[in-house]
């Protein structure tokens, strides 16, 4: 569940505020809005990476307006990807559990699995560089969700791919929320993702936050196959 | 002598580090801060190792420099033989005894040592990177 109320953000002359929007558990939004508008940046204050003027955020029913983007338990995907080019992409994929000192077996099995449903087994021991831009989008989702996040928050992930990598992607994300239990806040700009994607449709204008495609009509939550095994970290 | 030779070393060598820390993204870390860890621990684990090239291209470049450090030595420290003497000042203490053979082969053994550290640094430093 990701719940932002009244927000205000402030960088340089550019502002945003009273900024509220709600992403019931399980559901997959997307925020539209012009290029400049401010989409990334109120997806970076969600993951902690921006200060906030006011405002409240909560993210899975704890309230995360000040904590550190790492507290907050939650999955990131930005633009490019940002892979880590020194590692493997196992390495990548094992990042966050490593970095919880989880038992190795337990990293191995995560990262295979993770591999096998993203199609990237073939690339776990090549290092991060020289990657396509559909494979490094699904390495980086792989990493966002290698530690169960209850929140994945993905900045406009499909904008750099060519027509037919964007369509399998799409696929892929279609049937995210279910697959991994996760509560997905997806930034774009594109109306043809949003239709695709979104049960939930925000758009970012003048500053203000609409709600322009509500999931009050759609069925409740359910049929998860993936279940969170370590809960949150 | 030594204080001489890192003042002039330190430049050069923030210079390189600092381009090479403005030239890696700051998403990456950004993405460890969100994946769990602390400032430091992502500075550590992913900024760094991404810095490592310049980091010693910086090392290497400093080196050199400071192998080749003449003047402010001379002027801080002296050339006093065997007490104060480097490299370019015992070349310099050769000639003016005029024992140039000696002076030559001390040369010699700079230019061989510069030589030495460059190959040795583009080994190590473009290992990994699949040009090696």
């Amino acid at each position: 569940m990701i719940d932002v109320d009244n927000l205000a953000l402030q960088q340089g002359a550019f502002h945003l505020k009273d900024i509220s929007l709600h992403v019931p558990r399980g559901r997959y939004a997307v925020l539209m809005g012009s290029t400049g508008c401010g989409k990334t940046t109120i997806l970076e204050a969600i993951a902690g990476l921006r200060p906030v003027s006011a405002g409240r955020i909560r993210v899975n029913d704890r309230d995360a307006t000040f904590r550190t983007p790492g507290e907050r338990d939650l999955g990131y995907v930005p633009q490019d990807g940002a892979l880590f080019r020194t590692m493997t992409v196992r390495e990548n994929l094992a990042f966050a559990l490593d970095i919880r000192g989880k038992p190795a077996t337990t990293v191995k099995n995560r990262v295979e699995e993770l591999a096998s449903w993203l199609r990237i087994a073939h690339l776990l021991d090549r290092r991060a560089v020289g990657l396509s831009g559909g494979e490094t989008q699904r390495i980086a989702l792989g990493r966002a969700l290698a530690n169960h996040p209850p929140v994945l928050l993905m900045d406009e992930p499909l904008s750099s791919l060519d027509e037919e990598t964007r369509d399998r992607m799409i696929e892929l994300l279609q049937g995210l929320p279910n697959r991994a239990d996760v509560t997905v806040l997806h930034v774009s700009h594109s109306r043809i993702e949003a239709d695709r994607l979104g049960d939930i449709v925000f758009r970012v204008e003048n500053g203000r936050v609409e709600t322009i495609k509500s999931a009050t009509k759609l069925p409740p939550v359910e049929n998860v196959t993936e279940q969170r095994p370590h809960g949150p970290a | 002598m030594i204080l001489a030779q890192f003042a002039v070393a330190a430049a050069f060598a923030v210079r390189t580090m600092r381009v090479t820390f403005e030239q890696i993204s700051p998403r990456t870390e950004q993405v460890a801060m969100t994946l769990g860890c602390t400032r430091a621990q992502a500075f550590w684990r992913v900024v760094l190792p991404e810095a490592w090239r310049g980091i010693l291209t910086a090392a290497t470049l400093s080196w050199a420099r400071s192998l080749g450090e003449f003047g402010p030595i001379l002027i801080f420290s002296g050339a006093t033989r065997l007490r104060t003497e480097v490299l370019p000042t015992t070349v310099f203490l050769e000639l003016s005894v005029g024992k140039i053979e000696a002076a030559i082969a001390v040369s010699l053994l700079m230019i061989a040592a510069a030589v030495i550290v460059l190959m040795l640094t583009r080994t190590f430093g473009l290992r990994g990177t699949g040009a090696v």
